[in-house]
């Protein structure tokens, strides 16, 4: 659970955020329990928690050229490049990297709620291209913070987010040694190097501003929020 | 009663954010300290190849002494140097007189073909692009640090826990005058 909160996009953050409240007041109304509100409190602390995690990261993270990336966290700005292996489920487009999700519209405690009845998602491998070069990258565990496609039907939706040639993106995660090259090369250090999986692993075509703004909001939200339960928590 | 259950609530919610301001200057303390440490990588790389290039170039016997004998007494200062200001100072000089052999390689038609020359030529000039990026890269991050020293709310956890500004690298006089154009 925890490892999924540390590398959740900015909007989830605050969806994830809005449903702990929502819930909070529904269950509260249910049981008449202040315990439920101070509960409530403790998932907005870490919410809260995660969301500036995340946002400090971004802040203190510059951003690399690819020739000059070095081991540890990094972040890079550049071009999706490379052989497109997969074709995507729903749209059919070739792609690098997708995640399809089938969705149903059920009733559950008097609301209406998406339940998730397909999961599918494929990883592979891209190039990030910039002006100077290009770094291999694994998209295994990454939040793809992309643009998805959505198909509604009755009752049911249908979403596909895709790593395509081309998009434009901003991604930080780790860099460790690239596990395709056996003998380093002296010239092109960075051609001996890949991003992948770390503490945090974002996959954006958001630029980082707009990332720190949201992931700021979110962070905010999360602290009112906590602010808020608690004092209900006390007062009722 | 009511102000009570406030009051606490604001009170619990500063000591979080505190300890949430300090985690977060502690990894940006650490990335500068990581940036930093980065440029020295490159640096140390930089002048092994300078080294080897001497090594290469000392066979041409006509080869021009002087610019041979400036390039080891600052691979000598670079060694003495404690800091990584300095040794950036001191790689900036370095420029000139390697832009030299570079040029006089030109008059050797058989150095100019050796494989091994060729290849520290093109790893010293990437080298030195690479420590550019990476210099840019420490000031960014001590650019983020900074503002956070000097911008509220974070300043008063900057001036409780002890953190203070820090310096940039600023390109040194030689860098300077290496950008000027003559027509």
């Amino acid at each position: 659970m925890l490892r999924f909160l540390s590398k959740i996009g900015p909007l989830p953050a605050l969806g994830i955020q809005l449903a702990v409240l929502l819930i909070s007041f529904q269950l509260y109304q249910e049981f008449y329990s202040p315990l439920i509100l101070f509960l409530g409190a403790i998932a907005s602390i870490v919410m809260l928690f995660v969301s500036y995690r995340i946002k400090n990261f971004l802040e203190a993270i510059p951003t690399s050229k690819v020739r000059s990336v070095a081991m540890g966290m990094a972040e890079l700005k550049g071009e999706a490049s490379g052989e497109t292996k997969l074709t995507s489920p729903m749209t059919k487009t070739k792609c690098f990297a997708y995640h399809y999700l089938e969705q149903k519209r059920q009733r559950i405690n008097n609301s209406n709620v998406w339940v998730t009845t397909k999961d599918d998602r494929k990883d592979g491998y891209f190039y990030i291209k910039d002006k100077t070069g290009e770094l291999l990258c694994y998209t295994k565990g990454a939040n793809l913070d992309l643009p998805g496609k959505t198909i509604h039907g009755f009752n049911t939706k249908r979403i596909e987010t895709i790593v395509t040639q081309g998009t434009k993106l901003f991604v930080i995660g780790h860099i460790k040694e690239n596990p395709f090259v056996k003998d380093a090369t002296s010239s092109e250090g960075y051609k001996d190097l890949m991003m992948g999986d770390g503490e945090i692993f974002i996959i954006s075509n958001n630029s980082e501003k707009s990332l720190r703004k949201w992931y700021g909001v979110a962070t905010v939200f999360s602290g009112l929020s906590a602010f808020g339960l608690i004092v209900l928590g006390f007062l009722i | 009663m009511v102000i009570g259950i406030i009051t606490g609530a604001v009170v619990g919610l500063f000591l979080l954010y505190f300890v949430m301001a300090y985690n977060g200057f502690v990894v940006m303390k650490n990335n500068i300290e990581r940036a930093k440490s980065n440029i020295d990588v490159m640096l140390k790389q930089r002048y092994d190849e300078i080294g080897k290039l001497v090594e290469t170039v000392k066979g041409y016997k006509k080869y021009e002494k002087k610019t041979l004998t400036k390039i080891t007494k600052l691979r000598k200062a670079f060694e003495a140097a404690s800091t990584t200001q300095g040794k950036l100072a001191i790689n900036s000089r370095m420029n000139a007189p390697l832009g030299n052999i570079f040029a006089v390689a030109e008059n050797y038609p058989d150095l100019k073909a050796n494989e091994n020359f060729k290849h520290l030529q093109e790893r010293i000039s990437a080298l030195e692009n690479e420590i550019s990026d990476r210099r840019e890269d420490y000031n960014s991050t001590v650019f983020e640090f900074n503002n956070k020293v000097q911008t509220i709310p974070s300043s008063l956890i900057a001036s409780i826990a002890g953190f203070k500004e820090r310096d940039m690298f600023k390109a040194s006089e030689e860098e300077k005058k290496d950008v000027k154009i003559s027509f």
